[in-house]
C-alpha cells in the first residue's frame, strides 16, 4: 500500500518522526537515491506511536547526499514513502544546532512529493541569527547567534573575534561575549577601509568566532532551508574615510552561506 | 479539435505563460494542441512544455538567435520585406503594446501571418492585445479566433483600449479572468455574455505539498516591478518584523526592481527579515513553507499566487484592490482583505494572523476548499462547452482531429 505522511521531521536525536495515520504492517527502510534496485538499508527500532512512526537514524551509516525512505511491507515490495510535509521546520533548527555531531540530516520533500532524507557533513560553525549594520557614524557591525555543533564551551575565557583578510594576510581581532551558546560581537569596519588594497577590486573579510579552547568557527547561516543567501539577503552598506580614499564596507553571506565583509573603493561596482 | 495558443514569448517565465502551459496541459487530454510563441529569446522553454502539446517559435531573437542563424544578416537580406511587415503590424499593433511588449518583430509578425494561412486549428487563442489583435484582422473565416484577456482593460493604454474597441469585435469570442473584467469589456464592447466569457487560470493537477502553518514565513510572489508596490509590502511588514522579530517575509520574483528594491530592505532595516528570493520553478513548494501569502498589489488581474497558495492550504491577506483578490478571497473564510492601498491596515491583518495560529490553521484549511473551484478538470471542461458554443454559433463545424494528450 502506499504510505503518506502529512507531518515529517526529524528532531535533534535523528529521530525521523512520519505522521502517516494508519501505515498497516511493514518496515522502514533507507535506499541511495537514484539506485531503483540497490541494497536495502533497513532502520531499526521503529516505534509506532498512535498515527506516527518515529524512526532513529542516529548511527545509520549514511554518505554525503540523497537517500529514498521506502516503506517495505509484509511481502517484501519497497515502495516510496510520499510526504505532503516540505519537511522545512525552522522552529525544530534552534535544538538540532545545539548537539554536537558530524553529519546533519533534513527530510526534504522533492517534487513529485517522495521524501527524501538529505545527509550531509558537518563542521561545528557560529551560526548567524542576526547582523546590525552600524547605526549613523558608527564603524561596527554588531552580530549575534549561537554555536552549532559544538560541544558546550569551556566556562573559563572569552571568545574572540577573528576577521581574516581573504587571499591576504591582514587579521583583525576583537572580543566577543559567549553566554551559554549564545555569542555577540562587534565586528570593527575601521581596519578594511585602513588596510584596503585597491588595486583588488574586491577585498573580503572572512569572520570566525575563536572559543576560549582554541578552536575557530566561521561565522555561517546554515540553519533554514535557503540554499544560496548571497543575492537573497543584503544589508546596507558603510562608507568609511579613515585609510584616505573612501571604502565601501559591507557584510555580505558568501556563495557558501558564510559570513564575510566586502570592501570596494567608493564609487565601485558593488 | 486542434487548439492553437499565440503567446508573445513562450519561452520566459510569466503568468501568462505558465497558466496557458496548464490550460493547454489540459486541453491536450482530448483534443490536438500547440502553442505558438512569436518569439524565443532561448533554446528550452522556461518552464517544461506539456506533454503531447507542440511548440512553434515563430522568429529566434536575441542568444537564441545566434543559434538559430538568422541574425542579422538575414534580417538585413529581408530588408524591404521586413519593413513591410513592420508597417502592417504597425497598422494593426498599437505602439504602445509593441513598446511594452517586444515580440512583434517584423519577423514574427509575418512568421504569424503564414501561420495562420496554413494552419489546421479549428480554434486560435490570442493571449495579449497585440496578438488578439493580430488574430481579429488576420484569422481566416474557417479558424475560430479566440482573444484571452490575461491582466485587464483598465490596465492598457487609452491607444490600445481605442484599437481593442475597434478590432475585437471580430473575434470570435473573449475571455476575461474576473467578472469586473467581464464587466469593463461588455461596456467598452457592448458585447454578449455567450461572446464574452469569465474564466479563471485554471490550477493543475499536481501532488501539491501542504503548509504545516508553523513556518514564521510570510510569502509573497509576483514579478519585482511596481504593479506589485512591494515598499508597500516592506512598510506593512515592518509591523510584524518590529513586534515578531522571528518572522521573515520571503518575496519570490525576479525583474528589474531588485536593485531597487533591494535598497528599500537595506534602507528599513529589514536586511535580516526580508528575503528577496529571486525565480523559482516549484512556486507551490515554496509557498508551502510559508504560512501566509501577502499581496500588495495596485492591481491584480487574476491573483494567481492566491490561488496557488490556496492549493497548499495557506491563508492570504491582501488589499481588496482591483479586481482578482475581491472575486478569490473570502474575507475571515480564506483569508483577510483590507482596505484597498490602507498599508497600515495591510500590516495589522497580518500581525493579526502572525498572531493567531488558530485563525490562520482555520483558514487554511479553507483556503484548500476554495482551491477547487480552479482545478483544471472544471476549467478545461467550461473551457470545451464555450469552444464548443462559440463555433457552433459562428456556424464552424470542428474537424476531427488527433489527440495530442498522453
Amino acid at each position: 500500500m502506499d504510505v503518506q505522511a502529512d507531518l515529517t521531521r526529524i528532531d535533534a536525536a535523528d529521530v525521523l518522526e512520519l505522521r502517516v495515520g494508519d501505515a498497516g504492517g511493514g518496515a522502514l527502510a533507507l535506499r541511495r537515491h537514484g539506485q531503483s534496485d540497490g541494497g536495502l538499508l533497513p532502520v531499526e527500532r521503529v516505534v509506532r506511536a498512535g498515527g506516527s512512526l518515529k524512526a532513529p537514524l542516529e548511527g545509520l551509516p549514511l554518505d554525503d547526499g540523497e537517500w529514498d525512505v521506502l516503506w517495505v511491507d509484509g511481502d517484501g515490495r519497497a515502495v516510496p514513502v510520499d510526504t505532503t510535509d516540505t519537511g522545512v521546520h525552522l522552529s525544530d533548527r534552534a535544538a538540532y544546532l545545539r548537539r554536537p555531531r558530524r553529519r546533519e540530516l533534513r527530510a526534504v520533500r522533492d517534487a513529485e512529493g517522495r521524501l527524501l532524507l538529505r545527509a550531509t557533513t558537518v563542521e561545528p560553525y557560529a551560526e548567524v541569527d542576526w547582523v546590525e549594520p552600524p547605526s549613523p557614524g558608527g564603524d561596527t557591525v554588531a552580530v549575534r547567534g549561537v554555536l552549532a555543533y559544538t560541544p558546550d564551551p569551556e566556562r573559563e575565557g572569552a571568545p574572540t573575534l577573528v576577521a581574516r583578510q581573504r587571499g591576504l594576510d591582514g587579521v583583525v581581532e576583537a572580543p566577543a561575549d559567549l553566554d551559554g551558546r549564545a555569542f555577540s560581537c562587534a565586528v570593527p569596519l575601521e581596519p578594511a577601509a585602513l588596510l584596503f588594497r585597491p588595486e583588488r577590486p574586491h577585498n573580503e573579510w572572512d569572520l570566525w568566532l575563536r572559543l576560549p579552547g582554541g578552536a575557530e568557527l566561521r561565522l555561517a547561516a546554515h540553519a533554514d532551508d535557503i540554499a544560496d543567501k548571497k543575492r537573497k539577503i543584503v544589508f546596507p552598506p558603510t562608507v568609511l574615510t579613515g585609510g584616505g580614499a573612501p571604502v565601501r564596507v559591507r557584510p555580505y553571506f558568501t556563495a557558501k552561506n558564510e559570513l564575510s565583509l566586502l570592501a570596494v573603493a567608493d564609487g565601485g561596482t558593488k | 479539435m486542434k487548439i492553437a495558443f499565440v503567446i508573445a514569448n513562450a519561452y520566459g517565465l510569466g503568468g501568462t505563460v505558465r497558466t496557458v502551459y496548464n490550460l493547454a496541459e489540459g486541453l491536450a487530454r482530448r483534443h490536438e494542441v500547440e502553442i505558438v510563441s512569436l518569439v524565443r529569446h532561448k533554446d528550452e522553454p522556461f518552464f517544461s512544455v506539456p506533454d503531447g502539446v507542440r511548440m512553434r517559435p515563430l522568429h529566434a531573437i536575441g542568444a537564441a538567435a545566434g543559434k538559430a542563424g538568422d541574425r542579422g544578416g538575414a534580417e538585413e537580406r529581408g530588408g524591404l520585406a521586413q519593413a513591410w511587415w513592420d508597417r502592417r503590424a504597425r497598422s494593426v499593433v498599437p505602439e504602445a503594446e509593441r513598446e511594452r511588449n517586444k515580440s512583434f518583430t517584423p519577423r514574427a509578425v509575418h512568421g504569424l501571418r503564414r501561420y495562420l494561412a496554413g494552419t489546421g486549428a479549428d480554434v486560435v487563442v490570442g493571449t495579449r492585445p497585440g496578438v488578439n489583435l493580430l488574430l481579429s484582422a488576420w484569422a481566416p473565416d474557417r479558424v475560430l479566433a479566440i482573444g484571452q484577456e490575461h491582466i485587464n482593460l483598465g490596465e492598457h493604454t487609452p491607444q490600445v483600449r481605442q484599437a481593442i474597441a475597434r478590432r475585437y469585435p471580430r473575434l470570435g469570442g473573449m475571455t476575461v479572468l474576473t467578472s469586473a473584467d467581464r464587466t469593463a469589456y461588455r461596456d467598452l464592447l457592448g458585447a454578449d455574455d455567450g461572446w464574452l466569457e469569465v474564466m479563471p487560470n485554471p490550477l493543475p493537477p499536481r501532488r501539491l505539498p501542504r503548509s504545516t502553518l508553523d513556518n514564521p514565513i510570510i510569502a509573497a510572489a509576483g514579478r519585482l516591478s511596481p504593479i506589485k508596490q512591494y515598499p508597500k509590502l516592506l512598510d506593512a511588514f515592518s509591523r510584524v518584523a518590529r513586534e515578531h522579530p522571528e518572522w521573515r517575509l520571503r518575496i519570490y520574483g525576479g525583474g528589474d526592481g531588485e536593485k531597487k528594491l533591494r535598497k528599500q530592505i537595506a534602507d528599513r532595516g529589514l536586511s535580516n527579515q526580508v528575503h528577496l528570493m529571486g525565480r523559482t520553478k516549484d512556486i507551490t513548494g515554496e509557498l508551502a513553507k510559508a504560512s501566509l501569502l501577502a499581496v500588495s498589489s495596485r492591481v491584480e488581474g487574476f491573483g494567481m499566487t492566491i490561488i496557488e497558495a490556496f492549493s497548499v492550504g495557506v491563508p492570504a491577506v491582501s488589499f481588496d484592490c482591483p479586481y482578482g483578490p475581491r472575486e478569490i478571497i473570502d474575507h475571515e473564510g480564506d483569508g483577510l482583505l483590507v482596505p484597498d492601498q490602507d498599508t497600515e491596515a495591510l500590516g495589522e491583518a497580518l500581525l493579526r494572523l502572525v498572531e493567531d495560529r488558530e485563525a490562520r490553521e482555520r483558514m487554511g484549511g479553507r483556503a484548500l476548499v476554495s482551491a477547487e473551484r480552479y482545478a483544471l478538470d472544471g476549467i478545461v471542461e467550461r473551457w470545451e462547452a464555450f469552444l464548443e458554443r462559440r463555433l457552433a454559433e459562428s456556424g464552424r463545424r470542428p474537424r476531427p482531429h488527433a489527440v495530442s494528450g498522453p
